[in-house]
């Protein structure tokens, strides 16, 4: 990221952030993220629909709808697949990526899934993000948010395979103390 | 001052891992926290059991220890943040937490749990862990304090039993009906919990809600009883046979459980309240099964005031004398009673006596006897059965008349055995024949008195048999050897029933072994009169109380010869030729046939056959009898004792002999005979190992060989073509290694070890490109952990080769890559070994470590490093480190024992490479629940 001359810079720190990610449960010598099963995978066929509604017509708001009423049922059709789709999965991932980030935690107590929720969205989106950067690039690519996402990525790691529990504790007594002796 | 801001940072906190979430909610000591979590939802998230792989675990609830520990001090906040999810959680230990929870609120909101958690376990298949012992405090506070409807309504709900699922088992019909065998029915909880949560709760719910009490257990145990029957329609339950007295009996089943269960709380009924009997009798009337007129007897038996005008009604109940033997507790309690009683009743139970048994309930049996002409026999044998046994019961209370029908009866059928003791236990052989009876008989005597013997008919396993009477014959020959082997001539009989000369040979085979002496020559001319003058029937069915022919004698015959040559001192060389017509006659015995083996070739459990077959130990014997003559000095070889070396190999030739269970004998002695004459047993190999068609044969000399000889380097020019075969079958893709392939692997091992083969022989290269990676681990495992049972320093060029060896698979390891992590991470085995230098074991281990995080059995590698520690440091505390991250269980650590901390104290002491690690690794260590081992770094 540091090579300026390199347009690609992003794309490939996104990509390499992309492994980090899909291969981190093989830390715990779980299935790697299945991969191909995307948004953008499952937005191809909609997409391919269409694009052949848009060769016929300019889409504009006088749109002439007999005219493309076969392909726009098509395109209702796959519409209806992909939010099923998603109806189904999404949760789905948000579960598999909360059991991942305990996994990676190691063997023993797991804190409840609903205590970090917040940042099984931050991961879940991070991944979608370079996702994106990756595959599609991002005009004006806003460099702080992608650090800030690669530092989201890196903590969340970090937290689980380098822990401070020793200090951590600490500061709970602390807090219990403060609470318990006033 | 217990703040929003305190709150959300110590759950920002415990978030951070299960560590400080296992620890914040074991340090908070003051229930304020209840409501400020509460709102945040805290106690509405009980983790849910987890299955993995055919496992179940169950995740700790630090939010409810808690809660259980603030229970006391606010039970009302405790009770309204227990919420339907909780109730609903599939976790074991939540519902422990919560029965623990229970027991200590007031007893209104106690049995609002109780009841929820009754219908919990309504639905459980098992209850595991500690909640039966948890539930049985909580039902014994419920029933101290007024609340025993919920009480008894979870006691029923742990107690109750249920079906086993249905096995597929083939039907079985006798007479056209189907046989029906009764089922064992299933608890929740195990045998002991059971009965701990009984005995818990008893003397609670006996003293305050007694009717309840006995209630719940009598449904139990009646439908324990019904699942049981298993729709037998039997009215009988046969409880005197399971249960011969109510007031003890083995626990071994669940019925056995439910049945003591009753007798616990109906003692304490029974025992602890005047109106304890009445209560008994009118939960048990509801019930049917015998057995529940046999818990009313006892607990009139263990009732202290029964008053007198019961007591007397139930004694002249006619229901009760039907079956002498069926309520042996109704029995003793008319033996209790009948003194105190007054004479009308007395002269009442007089009159059922002497009126006798309904024969009518034995019309069948009756039938069947007046078809043989014995109805009357029968008839006043069965009157006087019975009456003997009433009589028996009041014999302190008898006029003189029924005293001396009493002794007449006695002395007619023997005294009756007690009630309790009718029918149960072990059975052995029996016979009324005493061991002083025999002793007393001349030779003549003795060998017509056994032929003359004839059993009674078998109505029993207590009934006298050839079995029982020769037990007492081989008792006498234990005694005095030499006396038997003079008088052995005389049991040359072929009318005298082979079960004695069976037990008589067996009894010298125990002799051989002791330091009495006997005349051998005499057991050994009697062994070839048996082979020469009797037949054995092909296949002959086992039977209980005698040998179903010669069959066994011929096993016996068998058994003493192999065993005589284990005993040189007994034996003169000169006298061989005695012997030798023994083993040729005992070496041509049918047993086992192809029939005998049918079976057995399709099974794995190699050796078992052989040990247990005439012809295999008759063969085992011609080989002890070479090796015996070899140890006295004699020449021993195909040449100087052509006789014995012919028959070893003919029945090699499948034409002659295609037992498997022979083969495996060849097998299992394939040291020996190498030993005797290699040249003549490698000339004998491809005939020991076929090929096609009789690869069965083939398999089975092969797995014995591998699993009962050790490798042989001399042998291994001659057995390369066996190994290569063995090799080239092996399953890459196999999961699991068998014993035949890890002493495969084994061989080889040892073979280089040895020197007779190198790391680039073609038996090895094979062996590891074809092994599955299970066996290449277990190969090289193996090598540490021989080497690590073994108390003596190895050589060194023994440790140099190993070394080279264990080089040569780490590069194949390296260059494969994870898939050969099981291999690499053997090399633990080697570590513990304690056999080869420590930089380098401690080199390689690290390397293993680094590129394949894996070093096993982990127990033992942290002894090891243990012990390595203030000279290794580092590579100690990183090699824990690594091997506790991938202990994905988290149960290992826990097998480690002081072994972490001294790693741990090593490192922090030495470099700051070292501390450094040594500080990741405690961080690590915390994060994962192991607290304790922050105070190293608080030191």
């Amino acid at each position: 990221m540091a090579d300026e001359n390199n347009p690609c810079r992003y794309e490939l720190a996104a990509h390499s952030i992309r492994e980090l990610i899909e291969k981190s449960p093989l830390l715990t010598n779980s299935q790697a993220f299945a991969s191909g099963d995307s948004i953008a995978n499952r937005l191809t066929p909609i997409k391919r629909v269409f694009s052949v509604i848009a060769g016929i017509q300019k889409i504009s708001e006088d749109i002439n709808l007999e005219s493309i009423a076969a392909p726009v049922r098509g395109l209702l059709g796959e519409l209806e697949k992909f939010f099923q789709w998603q109806e189904l999965n999404r949760p789905a991932r948000a579960k598999m990526i909360a059991r991942h980030l305990s996994e990676l935690s190691g063997a023993g107590p797991a804190p409840p899934v609903d205590l970090f929720e917040e940042e099984v969205f931050g991961w879940r989106a991070a991944d979608d993000y370079f996702k994106k950067v990756a595959h599609n690039g991002v005009e004006n690519l806003d460099c702080d948010e992608f650090l800030r996402r690669m530092s989201f990525i890196e903590n969340s790691l970090l937290r689980r395979l380098r822990p401070r529990s020793v200090e951590q504790l600490g500061e709970l007594d602390a807090l219990i103390r403060e609470a318990e002796n006033a | 001052m217990l703040s929003d801001t305190i709150v959300d940072r110590a759950l920002v906190l415990v978030a951070e891992g299960g560590g400080n979430y296992e620890y914040f909610f074991s340090q908070l000591k003051t229930p304020d926290w209840i409501a400020p979590l509460n709102e945040r939802g805290r106690f509405s998230h009980p983790p849910d059991a987890i299955s993995e792989g055919g496992y179940i675990r169950f995740p700790g609830w630090p939010e409810g220890e808690y809660l259980l520990r603030m229970a006391a001090q606010a039970p009302n906040d405790v009770f309204g943040v227990l919420t339907a999810e909780c109730f609903a959680s599939s976790n074991n230990v939540v519902h422990e937490i919560l029965v623990g929870i229970a027991a200590k609120l007031p007893a209104k909101l106690s049995a609002d749990v109780a009841l929820q958690e009754a219908q919990w376990v309504s639905r459980q298949g098992v209850l595991y862990g500690l909640y039966p012992e948890k539930a049985a405090g909580l039902i014994s506070h419920l029933a101290g304090n007024n609340e025993a409807e919920a009480a008894v309504a979870l006691l029923g709900e742990i107690l109750d039993v249920h079906r086993p699922p249905e096995r597929d088992e083939p039907e079985i019909q006798i007479e056209g009906r189907r046989v029906r065998w009764g089922v064992d029915p299933i608890g929740k909880a195990a045998f002991w919990d059971i009965q701990q949560v009984v005995n818990i709760v008893a003397e609670p719910l006996a003293e305050t809600a007694p009717e309840l009490f006995l209630s719940v257990i009598s449904k139990t145990l009646d439908k324990a009883i019904t699942i049981h029957d298993n729709g037998r329609g039997n009215v009988e339950d046969f409880s005197t046979i399971w249960r011969p007295h109510i007031a003890y009996g083995d626990n071994l089943d669940r019925l056995g459980v439910s049945t003591e269960n009753l007798q616990v709380a109906t003692r304490l009924v029974a025992e602890r309240r005047n109106d304890g009997f009445d209560i008994a009798r009118r939960v048990f009337r509801r019930y049917e099964w015998p057995i529940f007129r046999r818990f009313e007897a006892y607990a009139f038996l263990v009732s202290a005031s029964v008053p007198s005008e019961i007591a007397e009604e139930v004694l002249i109940d006619p229901s009760r004398y039907v079956d002498a033997t069926a309520n042996p507790e109704f029995n003793e309690l008319l033996g209790k009673w009948f003194g105190r009683v007054g004479n009308q009743t007395r002269r009442l139970v007089f009159e059922l006596i002497d009126a006798g048994p309904d024969l009518d309930r034995y019309s069948q049996y009756l039938e069947k006897q007046e078809a043989q002409g014995n109805r009357a026999e029968s008839e006043t044998w069965l009157r006087e059965e019975w009456q003997l046994r009433w009589l028996t019961a009041i014999a302190e209370n008898l006029d003189d008349s029924r005293k001396e029908k009493l002794a007449r009866l006695a002395a007619k059928y023997g005294p009756p055995s007690p009630p309790s003791e009718i029918r149960g236990g072990a059975v052995g052989h029996y016979t009324d024949v005493t061991d002083d009876n025999l002793r007393k008989l001349a030779v003549g005597d003795l060998v017509q008195f056994l032929k003359n013997w004839t059993p009674p008919p078998v109505t029993d396993p207590y009934s006298p048999s050839r079995a029982g009477l020769a037990e007492v014959l081989g008792r006498w020959l234990a005694d005095t050897p030499s006396y038997f082997s003079d008088i052995l001539e005389s049991f040359q009989d072929r009318g005298l029933h082979p079960t004695y000369l069976r037990t008589i040979l067996d009894g010298f085979t125990t002799a051989l072994k002791t330091e009495k002496q006997f005349n051998i020559f005499s057991v050994v001319r009697t062994i070839i009169w048996v082979l020469q003058n009797t037949e054995a029937g092909p296949r002959e069915e086992f039977r209980w109380e005698e040998d179903p022919g010669w069959s066994w004698t011929y096993m016996s015959s068998a058994r003493f010869l192999t065993e005589l040559f284990l005993h040189p001192e007994r034996l003169k060389v000169e006298r061989r030729d005695e012997i030798w017509p023994a083993l040729q006659l005992i070496a041509d015995v049918k047993s086992p046939t192809s029939e005998d083996e049918r079976e057995y070739r399709t099974k794995m459990d190699f050796g078992m056959l052989a040990l247990n077959s005439t012809r295999p130990v008759g063969l085992e014997a011609v080989m002890r009898y070479c090796r015996w003559l070899k140890l006295a000095g004699v020449e021993v070889s195909a040449a100087t004792l052509p006789a014995a070396f012919e028959l070893l190999g003919q029945h090699l030739d499948p034409a002659v002999d295609d037992s498997v269970a022979v083969r495996e004998m060849y097998g299992m002695q394939f040291k020996l005979l190498a030993w005797l004459d290699r040249e003549w047993f490698e000339s004998q190999l491809p005939a020991l190992f076929p090929g096609k068609p009789y690869k069965v044969l083939d398999k089975f000399a092969w797995n014995s060989f591998l699993r009962f000889s050790g490798p042989i380097a001399t042998m291994l020019p001659a057995m390369r073509f066996r190994y290569e075969r063995a090799i080239n079958g092996l399953d890459a893709t196999a999961a699991t290694v068998s014993d035949a392939e890890r002493s495969l692997g084994n061989h080889l091992t040892r073979f280089v070890a040895a020197g007779s083969i190198g790391l680039d022989d073609p038996l090895l290269v094979q062996f590891f490109s074809k092994a599955s990676h299970a066996l290449r681990a277990q190969a090289v495992g193996d090598v540490g952990w021989h080497l690590g049972r073994q108390a003596e320093e190895i050589e060194p060029v023994v440790r140099d080769r190993l070394m080279a060896f264990w080089a040569s698979r780490l590069s194949a390891c390296l260059l494969e890559g994870s898939a050969a992590k099981e291999e690499a991470g053997a090399f633990g085995w080697w570590l513990q070994s304690k056999k080869f230098p420590d930089p380098w074991v401690v080199e390689q281990a690290t390397e293993v470590v680094d590129k394949f995080r894996d070093l096993h059995p982990d127990f033992a590698v942290i002894q090891r490093f243990a012990a390595l520690s203030d000279a290794y440091p580092f590579e100690a505390v990183h090699c824990l480190g690594v091997v506790f991250e991938e202990d994905r269980e988290g149960w290992a650590i826990h097998g480690w024992g002081d072994s972490v901390t001294a790693i741990l104290e090593s490192a922090l002491h030495a470099g700051a490479k070292s501390r450094d690690e040594a500080v990741r690794v405690i961080n690590l260590l915390v994060a994962r629940g192991n607290r304790g081992y922050r105070r190293l770094l608080d030191e």
